[in-house]
């Protein structure tokens, strides 16, 4: 991927979150400074689940803690409800934290074992001085999640499975109401049987409370499931963005097709592909020059070297136009520039 | 090599597991692991038989507390708790390995039998060199010198595929990726030639990437040194295409079996039909609403009579609750422990007639269109004795 440029920003109303020029940076020792996230643009509509894949290392994490400010990005702007978040103050900030809650990927380890499940939602009522009536705001939220508030509530964490935790982690976070739900890798940590409970349960509840949401995952089948867009990273860059439809039928990415090359198919017939993407991610302490992809990638040549490439919109395949992907030889024929200002911006971006 | 389970013999519902002129490479017969906790006796393996044979992998299924891992740590002598006990006959090689004694078992692990465990990170030492783990048991089971030892450890490392094993196996895991990682410890299994690899869920802490090359990094490795392997795994999509047999386990039992082409397109029991429902797919549209499998795992101490798994069970009906179904053979050495097999006249029979009362024998609400409409009411969950459903996955 390893495409830069903000051509996956749509231009809509609706729009609830958008991230323009995202850059995180950590220092590494000897004043190494690693990028974890650099230069990442997208949006996400109201309403809409945004599905951020990668493997472990690409930045995903790094990006939905970027867009919750914490810690606060190196450069790049995240609006959230018509405000720049990073230009905001810490009680500004703190005013909106209500409005995004974020749910982790081990439900265990995210929830105190000494508090009781009841005080564990309740806290962020009580914090917001919405107390008062707090008792039934919790009771109905632990319900909303299927966890019955009158036998689980007085509980602590321990006497929970991982799906029941994540369930009260969900609790948690919609105590408040948000508008923004963040999902880090959810499922990742459950069996497959409480996973797909897990998803139908965010499913439900997104439609209930008119959520919008932003889920990262490294599964691909999981992903799609979700998800009403798809963003791929790799090493800290966007690879392809696109409607989830119009990005699984149609990867334009090689990273994408060889991530999807990877979900195991629950089928003894369908004949495991012999290729498979090689080695490991590289260090982003010294990323790929070019395309970051390239050291992977079965069509890189000699342009992938010097050149990075640019997010661009590609023809889907249902005739739409909001798949974009960063790559010189995309498997899916690039569009035409039929709208100048767009490819302009790209190309300067 | 695999006549045995298919020679018509093999009628009984033990057929798997019986004494027969070829001796399997592993066969275990009647394993029984139980553990005393001052709540009662938890029966963690109940009564299981299988088999492995050279050069052919078996794919053990379920979900967490379903007594897969406890299953094959009993076999391998590695249940090691005061309050275990184990019972029945796991053979290796024609080597009785119950009631051995670990300094006897030392000259089985690593040599006959090795196992590669869920998460790397805590199977390495975090304090030693990679190099120094794999030479560890070869200089101490194949008596080889420092150096023998040293050219062996980057052999394997470059056989795992390890870039540069000569400078790899001086680094500490912790500067390794848990894709690397996995491979170390695969490394160290394969040190000694084992005839038997058990792999306790080896991809479950690994990105769908590196699943893919783990599991195909396993495979080699099997056809190469035409070892036995059972994969662990909850998931049935780890397994589709990579074992010859797979066996569907649930509180303890093993509740289904077969070759691994027959258990999935004409599976018998629920259990695995709910396990394979749930699987998102990518052929699936989006916002496809999953199939899911109602509650959890039952309590595994003071089991009830039945069928353990009728409480989350579709097609329960009051004999199920009455009375424990066995394994039946039905045929290629398939066999289903289950009175209302899916896709049977009866299994439809029992699925209508709960359908048509909106509930099963054991009170589950069944809808007719929806399939998992009421969210789960939280049932008492007793402290400590249920496995939590969680797979310490690391992200990095």
């Amino acid at each position: 991927m390893a495409g830069s440029g903000t051509a996956a920003l749509r231009q809509r109303d609706d729009i609830v979150l958008a991230v323009e020029n995202l850059v995180v940076e950590f220092r590494g020792r000897r004043g190494a400074t690693v990028q974890a996230v650099s230069d990442v643009s997208f949006d996400v509509a109201r309403g809409e689940t945004l599905g951020l894949v990668g493997e472990s290392g690409c930045g995903k994490s790094t990006t939905a803690r970027a867009i919750m400010q914490s810690p606060r990005p190196t450069a790049g702007s995240v609006h959230f409800g018509g405000r720049d978040l990073s230009r905001l103050g810490n009680e500004q900030l703190r005013q909106l934290r209500p409005e995004m809650q974020m749910i982790f990927q081990d439900p265990i380890s995210s929830l105190n074992p000494r508090r009781r499940v009841l005080d564990i939602v309740a806290e962020g009522l009580s914090i917001w001085g919405r107390g008062d009536g707090s008792a039934a705001k919790v009771a109905d939220t632990l319900r909303d999640v299927g966890i019955d508030p009158e036998s689980a509530g007085p509980r602590r964490p321990h006497e929970f499975s991982g799906g029941q935790c994540q369930r009260i982690c969900i609790a948690r976070a919609l105590a408040l109401d948000p508008t923004l739900l963040i999902c880090d890798e959810p499922v990742s940590a459950l069996d497959v049987s409480v996973q797909a409970q897990i998803l139908n349960l965010l499913e439900d509840l997104k439609a209930r409370h008119e959520l919008t949401m932003v889920f990262i995952a490294h599964d691909l089948a999981v992903v799609k499931n979700i998800s009403d867009r798809v963003a791929v990273m790799y090493l800290g860059k966007l690879c392809e963005v696109g409607p989830a439809d119009s990005l699984y039928s149609a990867p334009a990415h090689p990273y994408t097709a060889a991530l999807l090359e990877a979900v195991p198919e629950p089928d003894p017939d369908v004949p495991l592909s012999g290729e498979s993407l090689t080695g490991d991610l590289p260090s982003p302490l010294n990323p790929p020059t070019g395309c970051r992809f390239r050291t992977r990638c079965p069509r890189a040549e000699e342009r992938c070297v010097v050149e990075e490439p640019q997010l661009r919109h590609v023809v889907a395949p249902d005739g739409g136009t909001e798949h974009v992907v960063a790559c010189h030889f995309p498997l899916v024929q690039a569009a035409p520039p039929a709208d100048p200002a767009v490819e302009a911006a790209a190309a300067a971006g | 090599m695999t006549t045995a389970s298919t020679a018509p013999a093999d009628a009984t519902p033990d057929a798997g597991a019986t004494p027969d002129p070829a001796p399997h490479l592993l066969g275990v017969t009647d394993l029984r692991t139980t553990f005393d906790t001052p709540r009662g006796t938890v029966v963690a393996v109940d009564g299981v038989s299988l088999h492995v044979e050279e050069g052919e992998t078996l794919g053990i299924v379920g979900e967490s507390g379903s007594g897969k891992t406890v299953l094959t740590r009993s076999v391998l002598g590695l249940v090691t708790s005061r309050a275990a006990t184990t019972t029945g006959s796991v053979k290796l090689q024609g080597r009785e390995l119950v009631g051995l004694s670990p300094k006897a078992m030392r000259d089985v692990w690593g040599v006959q039998a090795a196992m590669v465990f869920q998460d790397p990170m805590t199977a390495l030492n975090a304090t030693m060199r990679v190099g120094d783990q794999i030479t560890e048991s070869l200089r101490f089971h194949l008596d080889m010198s420092r150096s023998e030892a040293r050219e062996m450890a980057i052999a394997l490392l470059r056989s795992v595929g390890i870039p540069e094993p000569a400078q790899r196996i001086k680094v500490y895991p912790h500067q390794l990726s848990g894709g690397m990682r996995q491979r170390v410890t695969i490394a160290i299994a394969l040190a000694c030639g084992p005839r038997l690899l058990v792999a306790d869920e080896p991809t479950t802490a690994l990105d769908v990437t590196i699943q893919k090359q783990i599991l195909d990094l396993l495979d080699h490795q099997r056809a190469e040194r035409a070892m036995g392997m059972i994969i662990i795994t909850h998931d049935l999509g780890v397994v589709a295409g990579r074992t010859k047999r797979i066996a569907v386990m649930y509180a303890g039992r093993v509740v289904e079996r077969g070759p691994t082409r027959l258990l999935f397109h004409e599976r018998r029991h629920h259990y695995t039909d709910g396990l394979l429902q749930c699987i998102p797919r990518l052929s699936d549209a989006g916002h496809t609403r999953l199939s899911v499998i109602p509650g959890r795992p039952p309590d595994l101490v003071d089991l009830p009579v039945g069928c353990p798994f009728a409480a989350r069970c579709r097609a329960a009906q009051d004999r199920c609750l009455s009375e424990t179904p066995t394994l039946v053979d039905v045929g290629d050495g398939h066999e289903h422990a289950c009175f209302f097999p899916v896709g049977t006249p009866e299994g439809e029979d029992a699925l209508a007639r709960n359908r048509a009362a909106g509930v099963t024998a054991s009170g589950l609400p069944v809808d007719a269109t929806t399939e998992d409409a009421a969210p789960t009411p939280v049932l008492p969950i007793p402290t400590d004795e249920v496995a939590p459903l969680v797979h310490p996955r690391r992200s990095t």
